[in-house]
C-alpha cells in the first residue's frame, strides 16, 4: 500500500523528464563574440569574413553568436551568412571504391544553422561580446495597452512571400536594405544549431554595397570543413564546395 | 494491529481529501487573461451590392486608432514603416473574416470560392463556370461527382462551401446585407476601433498556399489548393484594390462591452 503510493506519487514526476537534448541542443555557456574587436573585423565591402562559432544554450534563452557594425552609407546594403555546410566534408572515398560521389550527400551532422539579424545599433537590445540580443521593442499605445515591434531591417521573404523568413539548416541568408548616411548599424549572427560532429559552426559573412545578387550555395566559399589529408577528391579539387560549384569548369 | 489499521484509514482519508481539495483549487485559478470573444454585425450597404454571392471574403480586425490621411482612404493608424515595407504594420489587437477560401474541386476555381455565398452548386456555376475536359461547360452533375471523388464526401449536406443554412448574410428591412461576426480572443481595449474590408476581387487569397490536393490528378501534377495570405489584417493596404470595400467610419468599443457592434463597410475603392 504505501510502495503504491509513493509509485502514484512519483508518476507526474518521470512525466517531467524529458530529454530535449535530440531536438535542440542546450550548450553553455552562450559563445557571444564582438566581431569589431577581430584583429580583421567584417567591413562594409571588405570581402568575405570567415569566423567560428560555437553551440547557443537555447533552453535557457542565451544564444550564441557574433555581431559587427556598419556605417550608413545612404546607399542599399546587402549582407550575406553562409552557415557550414551541405555537403559532407569529412567522408572519404573507400579504398574500394564503393561509394558513388560521397561528397555531394547531405550530412547534417557537419552542418549548422545561423539567422541574420539587423538594424540601427542604437534599437540593439544585447551587449556586443557579452549577451545576444536583437531588435525588438516596445510601446504603450494611446490605448494603454503595450506592445511589441521588431525592428529588425533584415528581413528575408519566406515561401509565401511573407517578410521574416528564415533558412534552414546550412542555407544561406541574406538581405538588403536602406541605409541613413553615417548613421550606425548593428550586423547580428545568431547560432541556431551547430555541427554535431565537432561541437563548431564555421560560417562565412559578407557585407557589400547594393541590391543583392542571386544567392545560392556558391556565392559564399569556405563555409565548410578542411578536407581530411588522407583524402584526396578528384580532379585535383582541395574543397568539396568547389567541386561542386566549380565540378563543370576546369579546377 | 488496530491503531496500524486506524492510521491507513486515517492516511487514506486524508489523502482523498487532499486530492479533492486540490481539484477545487485548480477550478478556481483565474487567467486573467485579458482577451475576449467580440460579437457584432457586418453591414454592407444595398446599393452597393446587387447579389450577396458576390460578396468577397469580409476581414474585420480590432486596432489600435483610425488614420485617413495617411493612404488617403480610410485606414487604421499604424506602427513605424521597418526597412522596405511601403507602410507600418496595423498591429490589430485581433480579428476574424465572414467566409474563408474553399477549394472548389477544381483548379480552376481556386482562390475564387468564399464559404457562405453559395445555396446550392447551381449557384457555384453560375458565377463561377467552368470547363471540362473536353472543353464544355461543368454540370451540376459533374461538379457532384468530381467534388465527392476529390473530398470523399457522400452527400450533398456535407459539401462544407454551399448550403442554404451556411449562407452568412441576409438581407434587413433597409435593403442592406447583413452577417454575423466573432472575433475570437482579441484584446478589446476600451476606445480600440472595428475596421474592415472586403475583397470583392480576392487578391487575398494565393494559389500558393493552402492544402496539398488530397487527390493525385489525372495530369499528376502537384498542387496546393490556395489559401488566404497571413498578414492581412496587418497590412490590409497590400490586398485592398480597386472595387473593393472599406469601413468609412469604424466602431468604437465601449468599455466591458463585448457584443452587439455594428460594423457598417460603405466605402467603395476607386
Amino acid at each position: 500500500m504505501r510502495h503504491l503510493f509513493l509509485l502514484l506519487l512519483l508518476l507526474p514526476v518521470t512525466a517531467c523528464n524529458y530529454n530535449p537534448l535530440p531536438l535542440l541542443q542546450n550548450q553553455g555557456p552562450a559563445d557571444v563574440r564582438d566581431l569589431d574587436a577581430d584583429e580583421s573585423p567584417p567591413l562594409l565591402d571588405g570581402g568575405q569574413f570567415q569566423g567560428t562559432l560555437e553551440g547557443s544554450d537555447i533552453g535557457s534563452g542565451n544564444y550564441s553568436g557574433a555581431t559587427f557594425t556598419f556605417t550608413g552609407t545612404g546607399d542599399r546594403v546587402c549582407l550575406i551568412i553562409d552557415p557550414q555546410t551541405v555537403w559532407r566534408d569529412d567522408l572519404q572515398l573507400g579504398p574500394d571504391g564503393d561509394i558513388d560521389n560521397p561528397w555531394m550527400e547531405n550530412y547534417p551532422h557537419d552542418d549548422g544553422d545561423l539567422d541574420l539579424l539587423a538594424g540601427l545599433a542604437s534599437y540593439y537590445t544585447g551587449t556586443p561580446g557579452v549577451e545576444l540580443g536583437d531588435f525588438f521593442g516596445s510601446f504603450p499605445d494611446s490605448n494603454g495597452v503595450d506592445r511589441a515591434v521588431d525592428l529588425n531591417l533584415c528581413l528575408m521573404e519566406d515561401y509565401h512571400g511573407n517578410a521574416s523568413g528564415t533558412a534552414g539548416r546550412a542555407t544561406p541568408e541574406w538581405c538588403s536594405f536602406e541605409t541613413e548616411l553615417d548613421v550606425t548599424y548593428m550586423g547580428v549572427l545568431r547560432v541556431f544549431s551547430v555541427p554535431v560532429d565537432d561541437d563548431e559552426l564555421l560560417y562565412q559573412l559578407d557585407v557589400r554595397t547594393g541590391e543583392c545578387p542571386e544567392i545560392n550555395e556558391c556565392t559564399l566559399r569556405g563555409d565548410t570543413d578542411a578536407v581530411p589529408a588522407e583524402v584526396a577528391l578528384p580532379d585535383g579539387f582541395t574543397s568539396v564546395e568547389n567541386m561542386y560549384c566549380d565540378g563543370y569548369e576546369t579546377p | 494491529m488496530t491503531s496500524r489499521a486506524s492510521l491507513r484509514s486515517a492516511w487514506a482519508v486524508g489523502c482523498g481529501l487532499w486530492a479533492v481539495g486540490a481539484l477545487f483549487l485548480a477550478g478556481c485559478f483565474a487567467e486573467e487573461i485579458p482577451e475576449r470573444n467580440l460579437d457584432g454585425q457586418v453591414v454592407i450597404p444595398g446599393d452597393l451590392v446587387d447579389d450577396p454571392r458576390t460578396i468577397g471574403a469580409v476581414y474585420l480586425g480590432v486596432y489600435e486608432g483610425f488614420d485617413p490621411d495617411q493612404l488617403g482612404y480610410p485606414y487604421p493608424s499604424t506602427g513605424p514603416r521597418v526597412g522596405d515595407a511601403p507602410i507600418g504594420d496595423a498591429l490589430p489587437y485581433g480579428g476574424t473574416s465572414v467566409g474563408e477560401f474553399a477549394y472548389g474541386c477544381y483548379r480552376a476555381l481556386r482562390c475564387l470560392m468564399v464559404t457562405g455565398r453559395y445555396a446550392s452548386l447551381e449557384d457555384v456555376l453560375e458565377l463561377n463556370p467552368v470547363d471540362n475536359a473536353d472543353g464544355e461547360p461543368v454540370t451540376v452533375e459533374e461538379m457532384y461527382d468530381q467534388c465527392t471523388w476529390y473530398y470523399g464526401w457522400n452527400s450533398i449536406e456535407e459539401f462544407s462551401f454551399i448550403g442554404e443554412n451556411r449562407l452568412d448574410f441576409e438581407q434587413d428591412d433597409a435593403g442592406d446585407w447583413v452577417a454575423d461576426f466573432r472575433a475570437w480572443h482579441t484584446r478589446i481595449p476600451e476606445g480600440a476601433l472595428v475596421w474592415g474590408f472586403v475583397d470583392s476581387d480576392h487578391t487575398t487569397c494565393t494559389i500558393d498556399r493552402g492544402a496539398v490536393n488530397r487527390r493525385r490528378s489525372e495530369d499528376d501534377v502537384y498542387f496546393l489548393e490556395g489559401a488566404h495570405f497571413q498578414d492581412i489584417l496587418n497590412f490590409p493596404d497590400k490586398y485592398i484594390t480597386p472595387g473593393d470595400l472599406v469601413t468609412s467610419e469604424p466602431t468604437v468599443l465601449e468599455a466591458d462591452r463585448v457584443e452587439g457592434y455594428q460594423l457598417v463597410i460603405d466605402f467603395e475603392m476607386e
